[in-house]
């Protein structure tokens, strides 16, 4: 049975937005552990809630806009963003993650873990691939993931 | 009068991208109406030239995270057309089968999620999960059942793989259909129940009437979603090769997307478009949620595009069984997964339209003898709407500046969110900011 989705929002033709899709896709290439899915769910913010009713882990992959170096990660959970902040008003999409998680909450539905990891962004201007930036980090960032994957399963 | 209003909406939510409202008024004269729209460019239309006829679709998919079953079709259709590429009648099916997943995923989302919240006096989603537990869990129902029909046919529940030039790389399976069937006969309750909360809210629209010109598909052989020709409800009918001189697409200093016409100022595209073009095509269904809402055409009502938008689904659910029980009754013809069509590339211009949910969708390629793409169009419905949003804007304006600020406001954003405007899908990065 799969325990731990990873799940990769974002939009491969706005450059460093797509680094969610490019590291599924890049994972898709390698062994991963037993019990573990690797998910695109591209640009639809709500879609997400039925996905995590699935999963009693889950590692969600987005580009964030946050202080820092681009290509820098970080791993967080939803309690530790600022939910007065930006995010709750600044969402580009239909419902932002962090609605799509409460309501799964409320529904019962949550995973037990829910970890995001975001990758700071250096152009999300329109076009197809990464950033000079990003594709050089590419290797270390995946290899992050990797980890967070093994401790999780 | 001394009713001076300033309401300044910057980033409306609940709506796809960003988009402001800006309304001045002093001493009961408008000074200011703008409904702007501030997204950057997209440049899609450049993006996908040199690139091959394989890839366009998956290119185009990316250009919208809810309506990219229809960029996809759309997309195709422009590619058979240019290339002269044949599809089977069981993939046109399975094509209007994903479309009708489309639409009730879109419209379900925006009803449920978006709108309601308006009619509840909510603001956010979220309140009725305590409110109304049970109504939320019927849309949610309704929501995955949708996200699982277009996961089942087009590979994943966005941005679908297995729709290809020719057809399908791979087929859902007769049992997985029936399966399917059986769902969707068993969401009767459901949208029962939706249509009961859209009722006992629905005296939340303010009452507002605007003539105006609606323009979707429109066909002989049933409510048009995938194939069509183009049908106004001021000038009739024309081919779909006919586009441009349609949709007239002109540039306004407020806006950083285009702006249409065709017969008047401006016109509208989407369910309400649809509804009032195709509406004795209706399953029965469908139209008994009609008539219990009083919704006949010609409706010029705009925020009665929520209501359209649920008597959509039902027929969605509906038509959607009985192209299942069609699919059934002439038997599946069994295809190999991974299944590539034979395709003789060729130098040529295709046009495809597919009513998506917001309204009529158009793309338009030219491909060079290699089969790559040298030039491309696409008119995107909610840049059709956007002149309409505006129109109505200064009509209802200012027929309701004796009421209080906040409600105007209220008003203003509800219209905007009737049309469910797409204005950006494009990108989709979250802005963080920690606790401290």
């Amino acid at each position: 049975m799969t325990t731990l989705g990873v799940i990769g929002i974002g939009n491969p033709i706005r450059s460093d937005d797509g680094i969610g899709i490019e590291l599924i896709n890049r994972l898709k290439a390698r062994q991963i552990p037993e019990g573990v899915e690797l998910l695109d769910v591209g640009t639809s913010g709500m879609n997400i809630l039925h996905h995590l009713k699935n999963f009693n882990k889950v590692i969600i992959i987005d580009a964030i806009r946050t202080d820092g170096e681009p290509g820098n990660c970080m791993f967080f959970t939803p309690d530790e963003i600022d939910k007065d902040g930006s995010i709750k008003t600044r969402s580009t999409h239909d419902a932002n993650l962090l609605e799509a998680l409460e309501l799964s909450e409320m529904l019962g539905e949550r995973p037990e873990e829910v970890i995001i990891m975001g990758i700071i962004p250096e152009d999300l201007t329109i076009g197809e691939g990464l950033s000079s930036k990003l594709k050089e980090k590419l290797p270390k960032i995946e290899e992050e993931l990797r980890k967070k994957i093994e401790e999780l399963t | 009068m001394s009713n001076n209003v300033n309401i300044d909406v910057e980033y409306l939510t609940r709506v796809e991208g960003h988009g402001n409202i800006k309304v001045n008024a002093n001493n009961g004269n408008i000074e200011k109406c703008e409904w702007q729209v501030i997204e950057t460019p997209r440049f899609f239309e450049s993006m996908v030239v040199d690139h091959s006829w394989k890839e366009l679709h998956h290119i185009t998919s990316r250009i919208c995270g809810i309506c990219s079953i229809g960029h996809t079709l759309a997309s195709l259709r422009a590619t058979e057309d240019a290339l002269d590429i044949n599809i089977s009648h069981q993939d046109e099916l399975l094509r209007k089968l994903i479309l009708h997943a489309e639409n009730m995923q879109s419209h379900i989302l925006h009803v449920g999620y978006l709108a309601l919240p308006d009619l509840m006096g909510t603001g956010s989603v979220l309140p009725l999960a305590s409110s109304h537990p049970e109504e939320l869990k019927t849309v949610i129902r309704l929501h995955r059942l949708s996200n699982e029909m277009s996961a089942l046919i087009g590979g994943r529940t966005t941005h679908p793989q297995r729709l290809i030039p020719g057809g399908f790389s791979k087929i859902p399976t007769e049992k997985e259909l029936i399966e399917l069937r059986e769902k969707l006969k068993n969401a009767t309750n459901d949208l029962t129940a939706c249509a009961d909360l859209l009722e006992a809210t629905a005296d939340g629209f303010p009452e507002f009437q605007r003539e105006t010109e609606f323009i979707s598909l429109t066909s002989d052989d049933e409510y048009a979603f995938y194939d069509g020709i183009i049908s106004s409800t001021d000038t009739g009918t024309y081919p779909v090769s006919d586009y441009l001189n349609v949709t007239n697409e002109f540039v306004v200093d407020q806006s950083t997307a285009k702006f249409a016409k065709n017969n008047r100022e401006s016109y509208m595209v989407g369910a309400l478009a649809r509804l009032n073009n195709n509406y004795d095509q209706l399953a029965p269904m469908a139209k008994g949620v009609a008539e219990r809402f009083n919704l006949k055409p010609v409706n010029h009502n705009p925020f009665m595009n929520n209501v359209a938008q649920l008597i959509e689904v039902v027929h969605n659910v509906r038509d959607s069984i009985k192209i299942i029980d069609v699919l059934l009754g002439e038997g599946l013809e069994p295809q190999d997964d991974y299944y590539e069509p034979k395709v003789k590339v060729k130098q040529g211009r295709g046009i495809g339209a597919v009513e998506v949910p917001r309204g009529i969708l158009f793309h338009d390629y030219t491909y060079n003898e290699d089969g790559t793409c040298t030039a491309a169009n696409c008119v995107i419905p909610t840049n059709q709407n956007h002149a309409n949003i505006q129109k109505d804007m200064e009509k209802l304006a200012p027929s309701i500046l004796d009421k209080p600020q906040d409600e105007i406001k209220l008003n203003l954003e509800m219209l905007v969110r009737a049309y469910d405007p797409c204005i950006s899908c494009s990108a989709h990065h979250l802005d963080v900011e920690f606790v401290e």
